[in-house]
């Protein structure tokens, strides 16, 4: 007892201090390694850190789909890899052998790829060469260059090309919509890129999916009322006009009657999306919808419109034309030649600005330009695309005989294609003006009603025989149907007056005139040479679309009998 | 036993289990990651394949190039009134 006692009382003195010693080097040790770590190894493992990290990397939404009204793709984003280079280590890592190949890959000038990365050697990125096909990026991946790695990005593609160019538009290099279509619904159409934590080695490649931080959210898809069969004959069918005749530039719009669906829309000259360097303004505007012109004589129904529902005018009424010549306030109006006494549907028939003008001076003044302004002019079309012009109409009724009897045959006010289209469709809706549309399930306004629907139906009449023999556009007349129509041909108003060469032949019409399915209207713009009226130069168009909208369309032919060449069988006659 | 240490015990024996637990789910959670990333990766590849496809059917089935197999190698022709019969599907239906 006494033993133990005294030895815990009095320890010997070198335990006492070991202990202190050990405790005074372990901070001496630690010191060192921390100055060891700091100041010797400091670069390399710094360097060796910043190769093996965490970082966030973007996934890529791809853009949705647009397509015609069968489903059919018209626009489509598919995944390509852009080639870009960490300057910060391509710089120091890279060869001269491995930039040389680089360069000779990317066809690109080796001393100006050095002198690109030398340019932003304190960047960490940089693109080489945005969206390559897929053989090159297998290529690129090959060489293995020290930081030079791949990117996923989206490239949108047009598989109609030229075709449906005016309409879809494109978009820029980073996706984003910049005209048509793409512009317009750029938010729905566009995805919201994710992201996701990875860890990524030396070389930049990802070794290791870590988490998903955000999901990609794709964009949303589009369903256009295209028909790309129609739109694709109205394209063929437009570009040869234009090239047969010449002309500096033309436009169909085919539209649903009752709709105001465009089922086909193509301009000339035209561009393909695909391709962005031959694009300038001159050729990717959307002319049916953005330009408009002085409509000329494809006004005339409106003018009968407004006669007829003054009281004093039937379809039969006598309009005394003779000589063909008319003075109104020391300016001259006049036909093609003396028509004569013509009836009301003759003035139509025979397209002739005496009839129309003296029949506008007759009505109260301001009534022409009333119908005109409720039947759209003046005003957007109401399709929601970039540039839909409101054409010109003067805000207020003219009193002046003179420009009452110019409005009556077309002059003095400007319309776009699309404005002549959707008044038309009134007149083959029966009577209701419709908001033109390009997505089949947008909110449109409901149509409005313009005119009875025996006054559309009076004015039907008398189009029909405008396409029959006799009128000024047999051309378009479509066998086995009924065709009711138009023609307008304009000189284009220049500097001090009207040009003598330089017109606008427009077509506008509706088949089957008893009971319009689909309504067109050509433009042709200043064809050249001797055939430059609207029969002959825009007929010819509006009747091979149109016949081929009907026949795809299974459209009953409503006159079947009374045309040679078309057999009918079946039903029985008792 | 005392109850304190019997306390002792039955946390313990909680304790190792809950960590075996968190090592298992741990796991679990890795290998599940790893397979909805590869299933993900399907997904995309898929999908690119898919997109490419569809491209391919835009450029074979372009109008033009179908109108001008049909008009020269299988001598296709547009109908017109001439070669059109037309059948009235109602058997009362009269002639005009």
């Amino acid at each position: 007892m006494t033993r133990r006692k005294t030895r815990s009382v009095t320890p010997p003195a070198w335990r006492r201090v070991l202990v202190l010693v050990l405790l005074l080097a372990l901070p001496v040790v630690l010191m060192a390694r921390a100055v060891s770590l700091q100041l010797i190894e400091g670069a390399f493992l710094q360097g060796q850190g910043e190769q093996r990290h965490v970082r966030v990397e973007s996934l890529p939404a791809h853009r949705g789909t647009i397509h015609d009204r069968q489903g059919q793709p018209l626009a489509i984003s598919a995944p390509v890899d852009s080639v870009w280079a960490d300057p910060r280590v391509t710089t120091q890592k890279a060869s001269e052998q491995d930039l040389a190949a680089l360069a000779r890959v990317l066809d690109i000038d080796p001393a100006r790829l050095r002198a690109d990365l030398e340019k932003r050697r304190e960047r960490a990125f940089f693109y080489l060469e945005r969206h390559v096909s897929p053989d090159l990026a297998a290529r690129v991946t090959t060489l293995d260059v020290p930081g030079v790695a791949l990117q996923r990005e989206y490239r949108r593609f047009y598989p109609t090309g030229e075709v449906s160019g005016h309409v879809l538009g494109f978009t820029n290099i980073d996706d984003h919509g910049q005209e048509g279509i793409e512009r317009v619904y750029d938010d729905w159409l566009s995805g919201e890129p994710g992201a996701k934590r990875v860890l990524r080695d030396r070389h930049g490649r990802t070794i290791e999916d870590v988490e998903r931080l955000r999901e990609p959210d794709a964009g949303h898809d589009l369903t256009l009322t295209l028909d790309k069969r129609l739109q694709y004959v109205a394209y063929r069918e437009l570009k040869a006009a234009v090239e047969r005749h010449q002309a500096a530039s033309g436009s169909i719009v085919l539209m649903d009657a009752d709709s105001g669906d465009i089922l086909a829309m193509a301009n000339q000259p035209s561009f393909n999306p695909n391709r962005r360097s031959e694009m300038t303004g001159e050729r990717y505007r959307n002319r049916a919808v953005t330009d408009s012109y002085e409509p000329g004589s494809v006004m005339k129904p409106f003018t009968v419109l407004a006669a007829l529902r003054s009281g004093r005018y039937s379809p039969e009424t006598a309009v005394e034309t003779a000589p063909g010549v008319m003075r109104v306030g020391g300016h001259q109006v006049r036909d093609v030649r003396n028509f004569g006494e013509l009836t009301v549907a003759g003035v139509l028939r025979k397209s002739s600005n005496v009839g129309a003008a003296r029949m506008a001076l007759s009505l109260d003044s301001g009534k022409v330009w009333e119908t005109f302004n409720s039947l759209g002019m003046g005003e957007p079309s109401g399709l929601s695309f970039p540039g839909d012009t409101a054409g010109r109409l003067s805000s207020m009724p003219s009193e002046r005989p003179i420009e009452r009897a110019t409005l009556a045959f077309g002059y003095g006010l400007s319309v776009s294609n699309l404005q002549l289209a959707r008044a038309y469709s009134a007149i083959a809706s029966g009577g209701e003006l419709p908001t033109p549309g390009l997505i089949t399930d947008g909110r449109r306004p409901d149509p409005e009603r313009v005119m009875s629907t025996r006054r559309a139906t009076q004015l039907r009449d008398m189009l029909t025989a405008v396409t029959r023999s006799g009128g000024t556009a047999t051309q378009a007349a479509i066998p086995g149907y009924q065709v009711a129509g138009k023609t307008g041909t304009s000189r284009k108003a220049v500097a001090g007056g009207y040009a003598e060469d330089r017109y606008i032949s427009t077509f506008a019409g509706m088949a089957p005139a008893t009971d319009p399915r689909f309504v067109a209207v050509v433009t042709i713009n200043e064809p050249q040479g001797d055939a430059y009226y609207a029969g002959p130069v825009a007929g010819p168009v509006f009747r091979a679309v149109m016949g081929d909208a009907l026949r795809l369309y299974n459209v009953m032919p409503d006159a079947a009998l009374d045309r040679p060449g078309l057999t009918v069988a079946g039903g029985e006659a008792p | 036993m005392k109850r304190p240490v019997l306390m002792l015990l039955v946390l313990g024996v909680l304790a190792v289990g809950s960590a075996v637990a968190v090592v298992e789910v741990r796991h679990e959670t890795r290998s599940l990651f790893v397979t909805l990333e590869s299933l993900r990766d399907d997904r995309d590849r898929l999908n690119t394949s898919w997109r490419q496809l569809q491209l391919e059917q835009g450029a074979l089935a372009m109008q033009s190039r179908v109108e001008r197999i049909a008009r020269e190698s299988i001598g296709l022709e547009a109908i017109d009134p001439e070669n059109t019969t037309l059948i009235r599907l109602d058997p009362r239906g009269e002639r005009q």
